[in-house]
């Protein structure tokens, strides 16, 4: 797991009053205008001049003779950080956030951390405080950001309480980014406004999708799921509106105790209701934030839903609706959902266990969050093929 | 101290009672009953659970109330996007009504070569003079009503008589047609339906360099196709199997279909025809029933069967393709994937000669060679029998908006909207059915028609309850679906 928050051991960056969202360069022969707004990678002894600040990790600064450069010293095990990386300095000079890895297909912005849901499993708990900077900061990063990546993503929060703000780094992300797909985790709620969906449509992202959570076809539960009212009719409508102007959707579902039971239902939902959408995603619980709290309430065995949920995959695929599960183990499900089974969405999840290593699929297999140690499955068993 | 809320404060009784949405059943043998939506969502309950339902005494929360609202029969303060869920659905159901005609006929010859007794049209003979081809003029005149229709898709069908016979207007046709296209920008697709026994290079190379399909005639074996199919040198069969070929080799596989007729003596032979379309490589077959009109009237084969022989007969063939669809080789019979479709897809499916309300002359012109203006195909034959009443007007004076508005359209749609007539109002399988104004104003006298006394309802039924039975079935259910969904 690459962590994205790192503890600052030494600053002597100049103070600019707030956080500072900056751009890293490991590029010594940058021309000297251009180095000014970049923070140099010092690797070496060659300590290139003109750049706005300079990176070492640990007490390697103490190699350097005169540090009298604005330097910023990281945990080694932020020591992953290279060109083309974009990092937020907190005002008090004490954290790192990494924004963007310019070398992963799996960057995700937070562009709040608030939220009209309280998902019972929600893995990033949602704050009430006012997190306004996030957009200010996801505006510097689109700008910073080098094109060619394949896809962003954006998450919260719920994206869309920010209202025109969220409409407008869509458009920013289509302007800096024109050839990057664009990924919304979003509980399409506010599109249930037909203005609202229509604004998003105007922007014309080139290769916009919208990820929704829909956890039943039965309200009672994804309202509960969600902890809140009214949830699901809001959230179809949203859907319905979001098709009429062609945006391509996914249907995300999480899979635990309280949705298990009518995964085929839903899958005949949205064959019936929502037969426009782009792909649909079921995906393993991950024990991270509200998840650990409630464990005693969502976990159950992923083999004990597995018939069900090969159903409900084989009901969508059938009617060629692209269908993909993640986050759950080869050998908890029967082979006919292999296929459809994807490694972790994201590239810093994927740990195994000792009983992968006699496994003979194990290099096709997603193996765990690195989180499972809260709850591991007791059916783990290697394959032999 | 919890932050969360309880499951039990979000459950449906906690509100208000349900309400119902519309849906009609019909009772099965078994004794329970067949109920289904109007937007074509179904299920089966006994008695007790229908009672219950209808009576609002579904117990909230219970299964059988989760399923019935998520498949739109009731809706609840928990679920009230219900309404437009279903509304949405009949909508996307009867889209052919917001896209207007798609098809346009052009009869550009009477005059054919052959003389098929169950001929729907009173064929010319092949060397009657051009009184009975279209003129240029008239062409001029149906293009610009083809363009004046809204629909995106245009597809302009060459028929007969032999279209073959006047080729020279048929390309005079194209060439205008793709010309005025360049201004209206519409998915623009031909289609010469033809006997085949006229085909050259030079007919192909011109089907080429426009994209045209060809749709022919097969009807079974040679003894079958030739006995049903007569021309002079009883050579039909040879001639047609040639052109198949011909036209494969310069256009491709999926360009060239055939269609069959039931006839008296294909009735028993329902096995060799599928045979005869498996060895000819066709990726399945449409096991047509004899429809009432012309030639067919008159030589009374239309009376000669009944549809419950064809349904039997129909049933037979149909495990008999099944079966070959299970040993690994995909072949389909197209009329049973078009009632899979309806009752297992959301989405439209154009088929002009069975939908709500009815597609011929909403979605269907026929441009008759003299100028006259029809909804359907068997309109011209009638009106040559002496019933003019399918008849929408003319070419000389008549707008696309004077033939969408005539009055006899408005009362062959008008009548036959199943939604609205007592006939087929409450039927369970509305959703999957069809009007069939033409058909019944010849049999009955009126564009529903009785349906206790229409045979076109008892196959419909027949067909509709034939698939529901073959889904419960997983087998069988895996091949329709595959037949729904991977079929255009
Ligand atoms: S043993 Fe490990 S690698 Fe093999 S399928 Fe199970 S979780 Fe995956
Ligand atoms: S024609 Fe018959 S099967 Fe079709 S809807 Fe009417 S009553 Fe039902």
């Amino acid at each position: 797991m690459i962590p994205l928050n790192g503890k600052i051991l030494l600053s002597t960056l100049p103070k600019i009053g707030k956080d500072k969202v900056i751009r890293l360069s490991n590029n010594q022969n940058m021309p000297l205008p251009l180095r000014k707004s970049e923070v140099f990678i010092l690797s070496g002894r060659e300590v290139p001049s003109g750049f706005w600040g300079y990176i070492t990790f640990n007490d390697q600064s103490q190699e350097y003779d005169a540090p009298d450069v604005p330097l910023l010293c990281l945990n080694s095990e932020m020591s992953h950080l290279t060109d083309g990386d974009i990092i937020r300095v907190s005002n008090d000079s004490k954290r790192v956030r990494v924004l963007y890895r310019k070398q992963s297909q799996h960057n995700f912005i937070l562009l709040t951390e608030q939220c009209n849901h309280y998902c019972l499993m929600c893995s990033q708990p949602p704050k009430t405080q006012d997190d306004s900077y996030l957009v200010e900061n996801t505006k510097d990063v689109l700008r910073l950001a080098s094109r060619g990546s394949d896809e962003i993503g954006f998450t919260g929060g719920e994206p869309t309480l920010l209202g025109d703000d969220f409409i407008n780094l869509v458009r920013l992300a289509e302007s800096y980014l024109p050839e990057t797909a664009l990924h919304v985790l979003s509980n399409g709620r506010a599109f249930g406004d037909l203005e609202y969906a229509r604004k998003l449509a105007e922007v014309r992202h080139h290769d916009l999708m919208i990820g929704i959570p829909i956890y039943s076809d039965a309200p009672e539960i994804h309202n509960y799921v969600v902890q809140s009212d009214n949830a699901l009719d809001e959230t179809v409508r949203g859907l319905i509106n979001l098709s009429r102007f062609s945006i391509p959707i996914e249907i995300r579902i999480v899979l635990h105790n309280v949705t298990k039971d009518r995964l085929l239902n839903l899958a005949q939902f949205v064959s019936r209701y929502l037969p426009f959408v782009s792909q649909v995603a079921f995906m393993g619980l991950e024990m991270v934030g509200f998840a650990r709290a409630n464990k005693d309430l969502l976990w159950v065995e992923p083999d004990s839903y597995s018939s069900q949920l090969t159903e409900a995959v084989e009901f969508l695929s059938v009617r060629n609706i692209s269908t993909s599960v993640y986050n759950l183990q080869l050998c908890l499900m029967p082979k006919a959902l292999w296929p459809f089974m994807k490694k972790a969405i994201s590239d810093w999840k994927n740990v195994y266990e000792p009983e992968c290593n006699e496994c003979d699929v194990r290099d096709k297999c997603g193996g765990f969050f690195s989180s499972h140690i809260y709850k591991k499955p007791i059916n783990i068993r290697p394959v032999k093929l | 101290m919890s932050k969360f809320r309880e499951e039990s404060e979000f459950r449906a009784e906690n509100t208000s009672p349900y309400s119902l949405l519309p849906f009609n059943f019909l009772k099965l043998n078994s004794g329970k009953y067949r109920v289904v939506t109007l937007a074509g969502d179904y299920t089966e309950l006994d008695l007790v659970d229908l009672r219950a339902l209808v009576d609002g005494e579904l117990v909230a929360g219970s299964d059988l109330y989760l399923d019935l609202r998520s498949k739109g029969f009731i809706f609840d303060s928990l679920s009230k996007n219900n309404i437009a869920l279903t509304s949405i659905k009949l909508r996307t159901k009867m889209a052919h009504v917001f896209h207007l005609t798609s098809l346009h006929m052009f009869v550009i010859s009477l005059r054919c070569d052959h003389s098929c007794p169950y001929c729907q049209v009173s064929r010319q003979n092949i060397d009657s003079n051009d009184v009975f081809d279209m003129t240029e003029s008239t062409a001029d005149k149906a293009l610009d009503v083809v363009f004046s229709s809204p629909s995106k898709y245009i597809k302009i069908e060459f028929q007969g008589g032999e279209p073959l016979l006047n080729f020279d207007l048929l390309k005079y046709i194209v060439r205008r047609a793709h010309k005025l296209n360049e201004n209206y920008k519409r998915n623009l697709d031909f289609v010469i339906a033809t006997n085949l026994a006229m085909i050259s290079e030079e007919i192909l190379e011109f089907c080429k360099q426009f994209g045209i399909n060809i749709s022919t005639s097969l009807d079974g074996p040679k003894a079958l196709h030739n006995g049903n199919r007569p021309r002079p040198g009883k050579n039909s069969y040879e001639k047609t199997i040639k052109g198949i070929n011909l036209c494969r080799d310069y256009l491709g596989r999926e360009k060239v279909s055939a269609l069959m007729t039931t006839s008296p003596n294909s009735l028993l032979q329902f096995r060799e025809i599928v045979d005869e379309y498996l060895a000819q490589g066709f990726e399945g077959v449409f096991l047509r029933p004899l429809s009432p009109y012309g030639y067919a009237v008159k030589t009374k084969w239309a009376e000669s069967y009944s549809i419950e022989e064809w349904l039997e007969e129909y049933k037979k063939v149909l495990y008999y393709i099944l079966d070959i669809n299970m040993s690994g080789h995909p072949f389909i019979e197209f009329y049973t994937a078009l009632v899979a479709k309806r009752i297992l897809k959301p989405s439209y499916t154009g088929y002009v000669d069975l939908q709500h309300p009815t597609g011929a002359g909403f979605s269907a012109f026929l441009y008759n060679y003299d100028g006259k203006v029809y909804s359907s195909d068997e309109g011209r034959m009638l009106a040559e029998m002496g019933d003019k009443s399918l008849c929408i007007g003319d070419l000389k004076q008549d707008s696309f908006l004077d033939l969408i508005c005539s009055d006899q359209l408005k009362a062959q749609v008008g009548e036959s909207f199943g939604y609205t007539s007592s006939s087929c109002e409450q039927c369970a399988y509305l959703p999957y059915c069809g009007s069939e104004p033409t058909r019944h104003h010849v049999l009955q006298g009126d564009f529903m028609g009785n349906k206790i006394y229409s045979p076109f309802c008892k196959r419909q039924m027949g067909v509709i309850g034939h698939v529901f039975e073959l889904l419960e079935n997983d087998s069988y259910r895996r091949i329709l679906e595959a037949w729904a969904y991977d079929s255009t």
